[in-house]
């Protein structure tokens, strides 16, 4: 036991000397991640700039543009002509993200009982502003067409009541549950903080045994644990687990909520979650230190298997869209499960029967890190000692 | 003092001993754009999967659940008499959504009472949240259109006139530049070129730090400024040229495979795509400077993508964000970069219409530069009152 927490301590002692470590434990979690945060303040766009060309100048057509300039995320910045080249609207206005098309005779057409059309254009090179123009036209195109419908219905002496049910027969009612506002922060931040958890981990415990090599120290800290590879690992891995948990109760305690990421009532609960995510990659962290003698080649690597992570993961695009081949090595990150865990635990409070699958799958990760980490040290010590 | 010629064939050979230098910047290009670009290769999203709840057991709502089912993006995977077992598939994450059409949905809608149906959404993903509600909104005001064009026909108007009257107004809505709206043709121009942009910074720092560490650059005493310049290029001339290669490959092979727009003149973009680099290297050898070791850069530049490319702009505005963060978006060659990029490569525009993002890119050029004099002013000023060995 006393081998065993020396190593723990000679490990922490290590990490003290290393400039970058300190980076990576303090200034990542307390500069990084409230950055990332700092970016999403505002949660939402909350206006979007448009144009409107008015080929009908007529008394409907202003009320439309009355009507878009009550929108409140749209606003009007620019009045188009006839003149301007549709084509190079966009490139010529670059501030504007949308703009509407109010059609020659548009209100004659409309009189006659005529269908009348209503173009928008959408700058989509940018899909957020893109998705946001055709969410607001749509709705307020099918509003302005609902408004037609009402008056006619009721000028046949409709009811109002009646009139209201005939131009909507059918409401949607929805509910976008686990982020009614579609807070940008709340659905970015915390897959971007775990993320960073993860690589953080697993880059400070790529080079926890090649280091021991590279400072010909190998034999000192193995004469620690009484000669048994085992004990060093699980000191080793203790050192990193205990780091990274901190991390990450730092990420839950502080750094959420700072930023106003709303708590959860299942943090709490879901904190043994995070220590089995941080252990599997200070694991395979010590798996990667022990394969490659070479540091660089070491981080070169731990770079290459998690920066693409978050985009592996699913979170910004499903991986039922993605191709075969990286649908399959998604599940070869340890990120990926975590972040099924996370969003069945913590975001959609779902019992905890739904998270055992993905439990399983980083106890795999972490049996498989371990053996591997093992067999080498192992063969290693015993080539050395003929 | 070395020549120019020899600095440059000393960075060559420092390439091919310093494996991570190596791998780096030869192999991690082309790996991640076809590795990670590959994952945005189908582009869209399509057939998210949904549950249906079906408390009515009507015509209109089995056809309601059909005309979803058909709709391109979604997939019902499941026709639910009751909303708890829904909700198992749902908690599973096994559906992103439910469609919940209550008893007396056919009749209510036929007879103009105003029908409700409930449309839960898992939004902790926003893409496939999106375009669930999408879909589902299409279809109910293509419904809704229906229902209200038989009540004009029942009431003897024209099927022509009635379907007109039904909708008096019609949306049409015109995506530019990306018709379908998709995240594919939205995010993978951008992502290779942050591929290279990363690349570039861990290798070209991880050499720069060995350079100040262990090079002709451990020294500063009796180097000028000027001979420090002439060092720096020199050891930049093999990126410069290597990097610029990358972007010709990258737009002539790896844009067609991704079936990526790309206009504007190979030309000017190779200019742009060098000035970038430029300015790239020039940030490089100034945040490396303070580096002891490749592996600490290595180490710490990791965490950097996330961060460059988050306040690029790009995918959340500048605009949107608070005004100090608005200054650390303008100092980076990465935000006014991006912005000429799509303006020329999908937006087609031409020269007058870049000339702001060109301008910026210019001033970040000299910038990076004065706050390289500065840095090596300082360094010097440290090593002559004896505080730096």
């Amino acid at each position: 036991m006393r081998g065993f927490l020396n190593i723990i301590i000679r490990e922490v002692l290590i990490l003290k000397k290393r400039p970058t470590a300190w980076i990576l434990i303090f200034l990542i979690p307390t500069a990084i991640f409230f950055y990332l945060g700092y970016i999403y303040k505002e949660g939402a766009i909350n206006t979007v700039d448009i144009g409107v060309l008015d080929l009908d100048h007529s008394g409907l057509s202003r009320t439309v543009i009355k009507s878009i300039e009550a929108t409140p995320k749209l606003n009007i910045v620019k009045f188009l002509n006839s003149n301007d080249n549709i084509d190079e609207v966009f490139v010529k206005n670059p501030e504007i993200r949308g703009f509407y098309v109010i059609p020659n005779h548009f209100e004659k057409v409309i009189y006659r009982g005529e269908q009348a059309k209503l173009l928008v254009y959408t700058n989509s090179s940018n899909i957020v502003y893109g998705n946001l123009i055709y969410k607001e036209a749509a709705s307020f195109i099918n509003t302005l067409s609902a408004g037609i419908n009402y008056n006619a219905f009721r000028s046949q002496g409709i009811p109002s009541e009646k009139a209201l049910k005939m131009i909507a027969p059918i409401k949607v009612n929805t509910k976008p549950l686990f982020n009614a506002y579609y807070n940008y922060l709340y659905y970015l931040l915390p897959g971007l903080t775990t993320v960073l958890l993860q690589m953080l981990v697993f880059l400070l415990a790529a080079r926890s045994i090649n280091s021991e090599y590279s400072n010909a120290s190998f034999d000192e800290v193995l004469g620690m644990a009484n000669g048994s590879v085992f004990k060093l690992i699980f000191a080793k891995l203790t050192t990193y687990t205990v780091i990274g948990f901190i991390v990450g109760l730092f990420i839950f305690a502080v750094v959420h909520p700072l930023l106003g990421i709303p708590a959860s009532s299942g943090t709490l609960a879901f904190l043994p979650v995070v220590f089995l995510f941080v252990m599997v990659n200070a694991m395979l962290g010590i798996m990667v230190s022990a394969i490659f003698k070479n540091e660089a080649i070491a981080m070169d690597v731990s770079f290459v298997y998690n920066s693409p992570a978050f985009v592996f993961s699913g979170f910004t695009f499903p991986i039922m869209a993605m191709p075969a081949f990286n649908a399959w090595y998604a599940q070869l990150i340890p990120y990926t499960h975590f972040l099924s865990a996370f969003i069945k635990g913590i975001e959609m409070h779902a019992p905890f029967q739904f998270l055992v699958k993905h439990l399983l799958s980083l106890a795999l990760f972490f049996a498989i890190g371990y053996v591997v980490t093992a067999i080498i040290l192992f063969l290693r010590n015993q080539k050395r000692s003929v | 003092m070395k020549s120019w010629w020899d600095i440059f064939k000393s960075e060559l050979s420092l390439i091919f001993e310093d494996k991570s230098i190596l791998l780096t910047c030869l192999v991690a290009p082309l790996l991640y754009a076809f590795f990670v670009g590959s994952i945005y290769s189908e582009k869209e999203v399509n057939e998210i999967p949904i549950a249906v709840v079906d408390y009515d057991h009507s015509s209109l709502s089995r056809k309601v659940a059909s005309l979803i089912n058909s709709t391109e993006k979604v997939k019902l995977k499941g026709h639910f008499s009751n909303l708890e077992d829904a909700l198992f598939y749902f908690n599973n994450l096994e559906v992103q959504g439910i469609v919940v059409l209550p008893k007396g949905f056919q009749k209510k809608t036929m007879n103009l009472e105003g029908a409700k149906i409930d449309l839960i959404l898992n939004n902790t993903k926003f893409l496939t949240s999106n375009e669930i509600n999408k879909s589902v909104q299409k279809v109910v005001l293509m419904v809704s259109g229906g229902v209200r064009m038989r009540y004009f026909v029942s009431n003897k108007i024209p099927i022509d006139m009635a379907k007109e009257k039904a909708q008096p107004i019609l949306p049409v809505i015109k995506s530019i530049y990306n018709a379908t709206n998709n995240y594919g043709d939205y995010l993978l121009p951008i992502l290779l070129i942050l591929i290279l942009q990363q690349t570039l910074i861990i290798a070209f720092g991880q050499s720069v730090v060995h350079e100040f560490q262990h090079g002709i650059l451990k020294d500063l005493n009796g180097i000028s400024f000027l001979e420090f310049t002439k060092i720096l290029s020199a050891k930049s001339a093999y990126y410069l040229f290597l990097y610029s290669a990358y972007f010709f490959v990258f737009y002539k092979l790896i844009f067609p495979h991704y079936t990526l727009v790309f206009n504007g003149s190979i030309g000017f973009h190779l200019l742009l795509g060098f000035l970038f680099i430029t300015v790239i290297l020039l940030y490089t050898i100034l945040v490396a400077s303070y580096f002891r070791t490749a592996i600490g850069w290595t180490e710490i530049m990791a965490f950097s993508t996330y961060p460059l490319f988050l306040v690029s702009g790009y995918s959340w505005p500048v605009e949107s964000m608070p005004e100090l963060l608005q200054w650390v978006a303008n100092i980076l060659p990465s935000t006014p970069y991006f912005n000429v990029f799509n303006s020329l490569s999908v937006e087609k525009a031409h020269l007058p219409d870049i000339t702001s993002g060109f301008i910026h890119l210019l001033i970040l050029l000299v910038l990076a530069y004065v706050l390289l004099y500065l840095r090596f002013s300082l360094s010097k000023n440290l090593i002559s009152k004896g505080q730096v060995s």
